[in-house]
């Protein structure tokens, strides 16, 4: 127990005035009983050195669980002694070798006059006792209620697992009937229109195999654009701006083109519509994945995780997302950790999307993310650093809010949830998550102590 | 005729482009623009304000990085210039609380969950389009075509 500087006085004066008898000192080994409880004893010991463990059992038939340790100078026997019981509430045994001093019932106050009476003089050891076992058991109440919470949390998240499983069973099964059938009635088309529409079929074919078009406000400005240089009209300036990037590009197309672009518009918006049928197919089995990496069945921490191991899984689940984006893994040698696998797929996963996600952003002609593992000073640290465009100042505050998003176009789960998840699941691990961003440089770090108290929660 | 402007606002734009195409048939008639973000729309409002051109409608999805469609639509309403626009919210995720704002405060006009049928979607355009005209008193004459007619019938009658 520690004691503040007032009492450890206290103790020192008293330690004088009683405990220096030298035919009642005593010297324990380690492991030797000292109390045991519902014993009698009927004497109050002042330890002088070494270590003492108190041990509680709630009836004769439970194990014995440790309350607390004692360190010098501290009382052992204050309930006993002066509650008059006489008898050992805990069992008390050396857990080094001890030197303790102690006085009986039969000891008469010293120096009444002055400081009272035994009781007075032993008060502030009394209320002292009184008030640490008091903190002693506020402690195991918050322990317990936290103990608690965790089991309801793992519950709550076990039975999102199970919904999540069923859930994406389901939309996968319909996702795939629509996959299916949409790219059977795109072959059909595509062969109908070889067949029947030869010069319309190239529009066709141009929309399904374009990229993904700029963003609206660079197509509006290209329409315009188009509008005056070509002499076309609105509609036909924003119908151009989707299929071609410049407008000499329609010029070389000759006028007979511009005469029929309604016609040859609509052909490559078709074209274009089967491609973002398959955008969206894609995105919502992308957000299916994520879920059900978000109701994680498997939390369960083992010993033998090479953190390694799981880089590499959330880069292969990332792969199809990343064919534009250059990777190098640096990956050090790194000691093996107590944890889950998939909950560290699921950090990786997060903060892997978040680089994707700020790389195509913006244009970027080398998008490069980098990823490097090393070990020192008994930590694991996991660096995810990208080259795009950086998170402005104002808004990295407050990236870790659950709420927090900047996602766009089709890659994002969208819910913002991820970074947020991802420090959780960090802390848990009473790991750290940290960011460093300028334009060109974001790095993600992520440092996790692995003496640390991997305690599932 | 004046020309007259519709803005579809969604950060997806598979869902954007959806949604223009479930309004081709009023290409004719009105201007279509798209927007990805709350930001860019009200931009583009600004720029057609300045251009002398008026907005009938606005299609706005609700979950968007940055600023929501119903916090768009609620800045919108307090807009004394954007006021008469006709709003509809476009949404696959609103809570119970965003959809009590955009009813009290942003003054919707329409809320139709995603995913959406493109005929209700088209239908709810033209009845709100019809109100704009009529309530603008340009020449409905000029849009019968593409305007709702017992929505009109009831307005002018």
């Amino acid at each position: 127990m520690q004691h503040n500087g007032d009492i450890s006085a206290a103790i020192e004066q008293l330690q004088q005035r009683y405990f220096l008898a030298p035919t009642r000192q005593l010297t324990l080994k380690s492991g030797e009983l000292l109390l045991e409880q519902g014993q009698a004893n009927e004497r109050l010991y002042l330890l002088l050195k070494g270590r003492l463990t108190a041990y509680y059992r709630v009836d004769e038939h439970s194990e014995f669980i440790e309350l607390n340790q004692f360190t010098p100078l501290s009382f052992t026997g204050v309930h006993s002694f002066f509650s008059g019981s006489y008898q050992a509430r805990f069992r008390v045994v050396a857990t080094s070798d001890c030197q303790l001093a102690y006085l009986d019932k039969h000891v008469k106050a010293k120096q009444q006059e002055t400081f009272g009476t035994l009781e007075q003089q032993f008060m502030p050891v009394i209320v002292n006792e009184l008030s640490q076992r008091q903190i002693l058991a506020i402690d195991a109440q918050i322990e317990h209620t936290l103990a608690q919470q965790r089991v309801m949390q793992a519950e709550k998240m076990s039975t999102i697992g199970q919904l999540a499983a069923g859930l994406s069973h389901e939309l996968n099964n319909a996702l795939g009937a629509i996959s299916a059938k949409s790219a059977y009635f795109e072959r059909f088309m595509d062969a109908h229109f070889a067949q029947h529409f030869a010069s319309q079929h190239h529009y066709f074919r141009a929309g399904l195999d374009s990229k993904r078009p700029p963003d609206s406000k660079t197509l509006r400005e290209r329409g315009k654009l188009f509008e005056k240089k070509l002499g076309v009209g609105r509609d036909q300036g924003k119908a151009l701006a989707r299929i071609f990037n410049h407008e000499d590009d329609v010029l070389a197309l000759g006028k007979g083109f511009l005469q029929r672009l309604d016609e040859y518009a609509d052909f490559w918006q078709l074209g274009r519509d089967f491609r973002e049928l398959k955008y969206a197919v894609n995105h919502a089995t992308g957000i299916i994945k994520s879920v059900r990496l978000l109701g994680v069945s498997d939390t369960e921490r083992k010993f033998g995780l090479d953190m390694n191991e799981t880089i590499n899984h959330a880069l292969d689940l990332m792969s199809s997302h990343s064919r534009a984006i250059q990777i190098r893994v640096q990956a050090g040698e790194l000691p093996l950790i107590t944890a889950s696998h998939s909950e560290w797929v699921q950090v990786w996963v997060s903060l892997i999307k978040n680089a994707y996600e700020a790389l195509l952003s913006q244009p970027n002609p080398e998008p490069m993310l980098r990823i490097k593992s090393y070990h020192k000073h008994d930590c694991i640290y996991v660096e995810v650093t990208d080259n795009g465009p950086g998170i402005a100042p104002h808004l990295i505050r407050h990236i870790f809010q659950p709420d927090m998003t900047t996602k766009k176009g089709g890659l994002s789960f969208g819910l913002g949830l991820g970074l947020s998840i991802c420090q959780r699941i960090i802390s848990s691990y009473q790991g750290n998550l940290s960011v460093t961003s300028e334009p060109g440089q974001t790095c993600f770090t992520v440092a996790l102590p692995i003496g640390g108290n991997n305690d599932n929660n | 005729m004046t020309t007259i402007n519709i803005i579809c606002v969604d950060d997806q734009r598979e869902v954007l482009s959806a949604v223009v195409r479930d309004l081709a048939p009023l290409a004719s008639y009105f201007n279509i623009e798209e927007c990805e973000s709350a930001g860019e729309c009200e931009e583009l409002l600004d720029e057609l304000d300045a251009n002398g051109e008026r907005v009938a409608l606005i299609i706005s999805d609700h979950v968007m990085p940055v600023k929501t469609g119903v916090q768009l639509l609620t800045d919108l309403a307090n807009e004394p210039r954007f006021r008469s626009i006709r709003k509809i919210l476009l949404t696959g995720l609103a809570t119970h609380a965003d959809t009590i704002k955009a009813v009290n405060q942003a003054h919707i006009d329409h809320y139709l969950e995603k995913a959406w049928d493109g005929a209700e979607l088209l239908q709810i355009s033209k009845q709100l389009l019809t109100e704009f005209v009529v309530e603008q008193g340009l020449d409905y004459q000029d849009y019968l075509s593409v305007l709702d007619a017992p929505t009109l019938y009831k307005l002018i009658q």
